[in-house]
């Protein structure tokens, strides 16, 4: 059980993807502008990031290995995650037509942020099993709806307040990134 | 209470080096000290009588409808006549203050802050102040709480504390449901002593209004509370109230401890709720000139025709408090106080806190006004960047965050500043005061809640505009499907005639109608289909027919035109003629054997009836021509 | 061999892959279109056709296909079209000339003095705002008139005229202290 609470940890606070292995840098950026609309995209990563490095390992592990076709797992895996974003957009259309909009083409995006194929990749690197995999990809996912709706909570704030021109709108959210990153940087050494 | 005592004692010692130790003494949070200046309007004896040479009345002195004027131009009144009488829903009737004549029945410069002129009825006093006695005709105490209530709304009474809410609506419609009368005498504004008069001079009637309400609506506990800065009310009210169950209570001298809210959580130990008013936890709160006006309206069937005013300020000789006549105008409260200089700047209605500048000096008393102000203008700090000191949020009495409010009402977004609970905020002005940046942040939650307001108006309205588009559409829709309902109706009646004449077809022919019955809906169709293309047909001949006979009626027409008139009309006859005669022939055939078929020719038909038509317009233009 | 293999299990894996999406767009296929609600909601509702639609709702669906553009709203200005381009996640187009400006909302008011009771303006009325008989003086009820002029050009004596819509009390606002700050520096 301890493993699996470390792992928690380790990818939420330590190793969190956004802000020391910069990765989901695109979304990060882009749908932060508004506290609802960074939940739910923290949200839909959350369940497309989950759901599919659980995919990737058993595609890996059932498929890949016994037919040695190990230098197939990039395609593999994209294609295991492409069907799954494609998934959850039909089903947020379906569900939450305000929150499809709001998100954009930031939706479609998921397939191509490289935390989800990170995560699939550096799955197989360290060698994790099945339920260590799935709880990688959900404490990658819950690190990067923490730092998204923090990261859009400072936005919205800044939004509203006195910046010097030359630092309105991407400048000050990149410093304000920057220094984030350098917060996360103090939970080095948790675990 | 030793260990209140203890707490003043305490308290009193260690003010002068943190005066904000003073917050210790009572229950809510935040409040502020402002510098009284109490002392100067109660150093004259109150003035009553005064009689200006022109009272100007609002119809709207009060939250909700206007009244309505029920005099007329020229027409002499008596002291205390109806002169405007309450709308329907949240409304207040107006009285005369004195007697004399209608001048004037136009709009006028109100006491507000916009500076906005309204209907107002102007008297011109004679001096006599003939009065009617017992204008409201109570000659028996009401009994039941409802007529209670209504001799408080045709008296008038409206909350006059400061936001002029009509009483009567205040009040539950029966008995029992109210567990305590909180009466308001705290007056915790600078310079205002109006109430603080009115209790040293008629503390006895404020009991009485108590204790009327207190019995009709059977509220066992009633407290008047009264700031500790007024020891001779509190001294006049306890000797009124020696042999009654109402209790007097001081509490602590505290800007703003009159605040409704407030005060009930000083005197109760009850916070209302957000978003709730008090009457819906068992409170009703009345100032105790609301309570006099009342046991006026009772006791003598007065209505409300005036009320104490203060007129102070730094700006003034003799500042004093006077029994004004509503209606009375400010500039001639103002110039009997003796100003120390020209008035040359705006009076402030209401105090230095929540009061607001007047555009016009000119304006009159109403029922909510309590205080006028002549405080010569002083050099106004400019507002400088926001520190994040807190200081406003220790100060507000609400619990509210003004910093935050400030940020989300300067960059317009009104949205997160609701979130906030904008519209708790009371517009006290405990933010502003402490602000050590000079920010005016009851200006910017004022600006907010009014942009907050008309975005809400807006979005109603456009509701309203989209249910009665739709609304509309759905009539046309409706009307269209009738007319065609109609049409029908006719059609069939014609396709009555047609079965009948198929009938005769039939015996004549009955080869031909054992084909058709050999399908069963055969005769049906094709009978409606031949009533279609008959009423087509006699349509398109109708309309041929004008048009023949129009050129014709017109001598003056040109020939040429005429010819072409009556050509179109020929082809359109000719037209008729062959649906008449495709019908006669072909129909039952062609119907049994290809039902589409006629719909093409239908749409032929109507085709050439639309051509007809169109034609038949051509030529009649032309010929008007 | 191990070629096939893996055109084989990528092909099943595409194949499976397919049948689940091909499922889920049957499962959550979205009825109607949620996305010309929330235009509409956006819209003024003035039903003034003066986009070229017959009233708010069309337009609404025709910016919801992206038959539209996003500029045509005249009464509802460049705050509107900003709104909306945000909501489609499109460029925002500049208005037109004459729409930069949002114009301070105005009332149809009907000289009755005029007035010959054609009732050609109540029919033209979208919102029904209009009372009025045959050869009866009309009258528009102020509380209803979303200010569309579309009865104005429809009026044969030219009676209609357009009115700003005096603030009372109640409907004042108190002036932004920020913008007073800045026009008094």
């Amino acid at each position: 059980m301890t493993e699996y609470v470390i792992i928690l940890i380790s990818t939420v606070l330590v190793n969190n993807f956004v802000l020391v292995k910069f990765l989901g840098l695109c979304p990060f950026m882009g749908v932060s502008k508004k506290t609802d609309a960074a939940l739910g995209m923290g949200l839909a990563t959350t369940f497309v990031l989950t759901l599919s490095s659980v995919m990737s390992y058993l595609l890996y592990t059932y498929l890949l290995i016994p037919f040695e076709l190990e230098y197939l797992k990039t395609i593999g895996f994209i294609l295991s995650i492409a069907a799954v974003v494609g998934f959850t957009e039909m089903a947020i259309h379906k569900s939450s037509p305000a929150l499809y909009q709001v998100l954009g083409i930031y939706l479609p995006l998921i397939t191509t942020n490289c935390a989800v194929l990170g995560v699939a990749l550096l799955n197989i690197g360290e060698g994790h099993n099945f339920i260590e995999s799935a709880f990688y990809g959900f404490g990658a996912a819950v690190g990067f709806t923490l730092v998204m709706v923090l990261f859009a909570s400072m936005r919205e704030r800044i939004e509203a307040g006195d910046v010097p021109r030359p630092f309105k709108g991407a400048p000050i959210a990149l410093i304000t990134a920057g220094l984030m990153s350098l917060a996360f940087m103090g939970f080095g050494g948790l675990v | 209470m030793k260990t209140r005592g203890f707490l003043t004692q305490l308290v009193k010692t260690l003010s002068p080096l943190y005066p904000m130790a003073k917050r210790l003494l009572y229950r809510f949070h935040g409040g502020v000290f402002p510098k009284y200046n109490k002392e100067l309007s109660l150093r004259q004896p109150l003035r009553e009588g005064y009689i200006p040479k022109q009272l100007i009345l609002p119809l709207q002195q009060h939250m909700g409808l206007p009244a309505l004027p029920c005099v007329e131009l020229g027409e002499s009144v008596k002291k205390f006549q109806l002169i405007a009488q309450a709308a329907k829903g949240l409304s207040a009737p107006v009285h005369a203050p004195t007697s004399g004549k209608i001048i004037a029945i136009e709009p006028r410069v109100l006491p507000h802050a916009s500076g906005l002129a309204q209907p107002c009825i102007v008297i011109e006093p004679d001096g006599l102040d003939s009065a009617i006695t017992n204008v409201l005709a109570v000659n028996t105490p009401p009994q039941t709480p409802e007529a209670f209530k209504q001799l408080i709304l045709n008296a008038g009474i409206v909350g006059m504390g400061g936001a002029g809410f009509p009483t009567f609506a205040k009040l539950p419609n029966q008995p029992g449901l109210v567990e305590h009368l909180v009466i308001n005498g705290a007056e915790c504004e600078p310079f205002i002593t109006c109430d603080d008069m009115l209790m040293q001079t008629h503390p006895d009637e404020i009991i009485r209004g108590a204790q009327l309400v207190a019995q009709m609506f059977g509220i066992p506990h009633v407290v008047c509370a009264i700031e500790n800065n007024k020891p001779k009310a509190i001294e006049a009210m306890r000797q009124a109230c020696a042999d009654s169950q109402i209790t007097i209570t001081e509490v602590a001298t505290v800007y703003p401890m009159g605040g409704q809210k407030q005060l009930i959580q000083e005197v109760l130990g009850i916070e209302v709720p957000s978003g709730k008013h008090t009457i819906d936890i068992g409170i009703v709160m009345m100032n105790i000139a609301t309570l006099r006006a009342i046991a006026h309206a009772v006791d003598k069937g007065q209505p409300l025709v005036s009320r104490f005013v203060t007129v102070s300020g730094l700006g003034l000789e003799q500042p004093y408090n006077i029994n004004a006549l509503l209606g009375t105008p400010f500039d001639e409260l103002i110039a009997l106080a003796k100003p120390k200089q020209p008035i040359d700047y705006p009076l402030i209605m209401g105090g230095p806190m929540m009061g607001v500048k007047l555009a016009d000096n000119h304006v009159p008393v109403v029922k909510t006004s309590n205080c006028i102000l002549a405080n010569p203008p002083e050099p106004v700090q400019a507002p400088m960047a926001c520190i994040r000191c807190g200081e406003c949020a220790d100060a507000c009495p609400i619990n509210l965050q003004p910093q935050q409010l400030y940020w989300h009402a300067q960059a317009h977004e009104y949205e997160q500043a609701e979130k906030l609970n904008l519209f708790d905020c009371i517009e006290c002005g405990c933010c502003s005061f402490v602000c050590p940046s000079h920010i005016p942040l009851v200006q910017y939650y004022r600006h907010a809640k009014s942009e907050v307001r008309e975005i809400r108006a807006q979005a109603q309205l456009t509701e309203q505009a989209k249910q009665r588009h739709e609304a509309r559409q759905a009539r046309i829709e409706r009307d269209k499907q009738e007319r065609d309902a109609k049409l029908a109706a006719k059609k069939a009646a014609v396709k009555q005639q047609a079965a009948q004449d198929t009938q005769d077809k039939k015996t004549a022919q009955p080869a031909h109608q054992t084909a058709e019955s050999n399908r069963e809906d055969a005769p049906k169709l094709s009978a409606r289909e031949r009533a279609i293309q008959m009423a087509k047909a006699r349509q398109q001949a109708a309309k041929a027919s004008p048009e023949q006979t129009q050129p014709a009626e017109k001598p003056a027409a040109a020939s040429d035109d005429k010819r072409k008139a009556a050509m179109e009309a020929a082809k359109a006859r000719a037209a008729a003629k062959k649906a008449q005669a495709e019908l006669s022939t072909d129909q039952p055939k062609q119907e049994s054997e290809k039902p589409e078929l006629s719909v093409e020719d239908k749409r032929k038909a109507a085709m050439e009836a639309a051509k007809a038509r169109a034609a038949a317009k051509k030529a009649q233009q032309e010929t008007a021509k | 061999m191990s070629a096939l293999a893996g055109i084989l299990i990528f092909l099943g894996l595409s194949l499976a892959f397919g049948l689940l999406l091909g499922y889920a767009a049957v499962r959550f296929k979205v009825e109607g279109d949620p996305v010309a609600e929330l235009i509409d909601k956006k819209l003024p509702q003035t039903q003034c056709g003066q986009c070229g639609y017959p009233g708010c709702k069309p337009y609404a669906e025709a910016l919801a296909k992206g038959e539209a553009e996003v500029n045509l709203c005249i009464p509802g200005g460049e705050p509107t079209m900003l709104e909306i381009a945000e909501l489609l996640q499109v460029e925002p187009k500049p208005m037109q000339a004459e729409a930069t400006e949002p114009k301070p909302p105005m009332v149809a008011l009907i000289n009755e003095d005029l007035c010959i009771g054609c009732v050609l303006c109540i029919k033209a009325c979208p919102v029904d705002a209009i009372v009025g008989a045959t050869k009866m003086m009309h009258t528009v009820i102020k509380k209803e008139c979303t200010g569309c002029e579309l009865c104005i050009p429809v009026c044969p004596v030219d009676c209609i005229d357009m009115v700003f819509e005096q603030p009372t009390p109640q409907t004042w606002k108190w002036p932004d202290p920020k913008s007073a700050a800045e026009s008094a520096q």
